[in-house]
């Protein structure tokens, strides 16, 4: 016969049914969570009304968001509304649900750009008066990055890396900052947005340790105030979600071009490059590029 | 089948359980059970959806109750059996329209499906509820190595969570489930 679960285990184990169900648990936590349902009808049963709806997988639109669509299609964000317009763009059947439910197949405009698109004007204007002399600071900041990279590259590495609080080794790839755009192959990263989903990679060639590969930024990857030039960024270089190489500093630090240099030849096939830009204060979350890119 | 009429009649259903419901609220909601109850057809064309929709519709009524609560009222008792529902005021700061746990999943789930096929075909296993000693006996690995790969795969969203914007991830991280 099973043993009655402790109440302390008990009130452990509904503090993680939530996390259990969206398939979140650290492994520890799984087995001791999947061994307390074993034993528990009361925790059995609040999990039940979470579990995805019978027969519909979790692999498609929730029938809630379709239901929906217009206003909450337009809240989607960044990498939730990019892996949300790829899904529509294969799935046949998620597209004539839509379709059914009254509303287009079709993502509607985001709500942040619509909101941006109101405010734009003014905003631009205070920007443009802050740029000429921000101009200048920028160009002295990025030099001084590179003279700091070129003479004390683990002091700037190893800075960066205790910001973060990361310890792992990352030696796969390394990155080169505030490098002169004209330099000969450089590839100019297209303005990020939402509409350049995994579907569509940069085609980039073939990247050895020799001359590595080097990318022109574009205006959203330069800060446009030197106090957004102190927010700082962390570039993560990533094959099938592992992390080949990381680069963390302010952001004033990437200059209008960086080098992505393996240790050897990086193999064929995909790859992202993503750029995590340091909230602008603390209780706001950070801003995030990814770019996918396919190596031959 | 009419399926303007079963919208109708899934609103008078809804109406009936959650009578404090504004009409947009009431709207959303039926058209949800419509949604379900076409896919259920889509999938199984001998299914009668007439024949579902009173309970649909309170299954549906009692989930959108659980959603205004938060994210910790998804684990609350609702009250089952037909019997009209209390429905808690909105909350200003979110919008309880969204099943946020159920378009998290699919996030992960299309996540994975973009970037690591290993780890879709553990995710699909997991929410599908198979057991992890069926899963490892599909893909011939030891069941402690299975459990293992899908708690990498998990870290891997996890930490992705922390680097996102958007309301997926901002629930997430609000319900502490990464």
């Amino acid at each position: 016969m099973s043993r009655p679960a402790s109440p302390n285990a008990h009130e452990w184990a509904l503090r993680q049914l939530l996390a259990y169900s969206a398939g979140m648990l650290q492994e520890d936590e799984l087995l001791r969570l999947e061994e307390h349902l074993g034993t528990c009808p009361d925790c059995r049963s609040r999990l039940a009304p979470l579990k995805p709806a019978a027969g519909v997988g979790a692999g498609h639109l929730p029938a809630s968001l379709i239901a929906t669509w217009p206003r909450s299609s337009a809240q989607l964000e960044g990498l939730e509304r990019e892996l949300v317009e790829a899904h529509l763009a294969d799935c046949e059947a998620c597209r004539a649900t839509i379709t059914f439910a009254g509303h287009e197949p079709a993502l509607s405009p985001a709500a942040d750009a619509a909101a941006r698109g109101a405010g734009g004007s003014a905003k631009a204007a205070r920007s443009s008066r802050v740029w000429m002399w921000a101009l200048g600071l920028l160009g002295a900041a990025a030099g001084v990055a590179a003279w700091l990279l070129a003479a004390h590259p683990a002091a700037l590495r190893g800075a960066g890396e205790r910001v973060l609080g990361l310890s792992r080794a990352r030696t796969d790839v390394t990155f080169e900052l505030a490098l002169d755009s004209l330099t000969t192959g450089a590839i100019r990263l297209p303005q990020p947005g939402f509409r350049d989903t995994p579907s569509r990679p940069l085609e980039i060639g073939v990247v050895t340790n020799v001359s590595g590969v080097v990318f022109i930024l574009p205006p959203a990857l330069q800060p446009p105030t030197p106090e957004a030039g102190e927010r700082r960024i962390t570039i993560t270089f990533l094959r099938d979600g592992r992390e080949l190489g990381s680069h963390a500093g302010p952001f004033y630090a990437l200059g209008d071009a960086i080098r992505l240099r393996p240790r050897g030849r990086l193999d064929a096939g995909d790859y992202d490059l993503r750029f995590a830009l340091a909230p602008e204060t603390a209780t706001d979350p950070p801003l995030v590029w990814f770019y996918r890119m396919r190596l031959r | 089948m009419d399926w303007g009429e079963l919208h109708e009649q899934a609103k008078q259903h809804v109406r009936r359980t959650l009578r404090s419901a504004d009409p947009s609220t009431v709207d959303d909601l039926a058209r949800e059970v419509a949604v379900r109850l076409y896919r259920l057809a889509q999938r199984d064309p001998r299914a009668r959806p007439g024949e579902l929709l009173a309970a649909l519709a309170q299954v549906v009524s009692r989930d959108h109750v659980r959603r205004r609560m938060g994210a910790r009222g998804l684990l609350s008792a609702v009250a089952d059996g037909g019997a009209p529902l209390e429905l808690p005021p909105p909350d200003p700061a979110h919008d309880a329209a969204v099943d946020m746990l159920e378009l998290f999943r699919f996030v992960v789930l299309e996540h994975f499906r973009q970037h690591d096929a290993a780890s879709h075909e553990l995710a699909e296993a997991f929410f599908e509820e198979q057991s992890w000693s069926n899963v490892a006996r599909r893909l011939q690995l030891p069941t402690h190595k299975v459990i293992r790969r899908w708690s990498d795969g998990a870290a891997q969203v996890r930490e992705l969570a922390y680097t996102q914007r958007g309301p997926v991830w901002e629930w997430a991280r609000a319900a502490g489930i990464v």
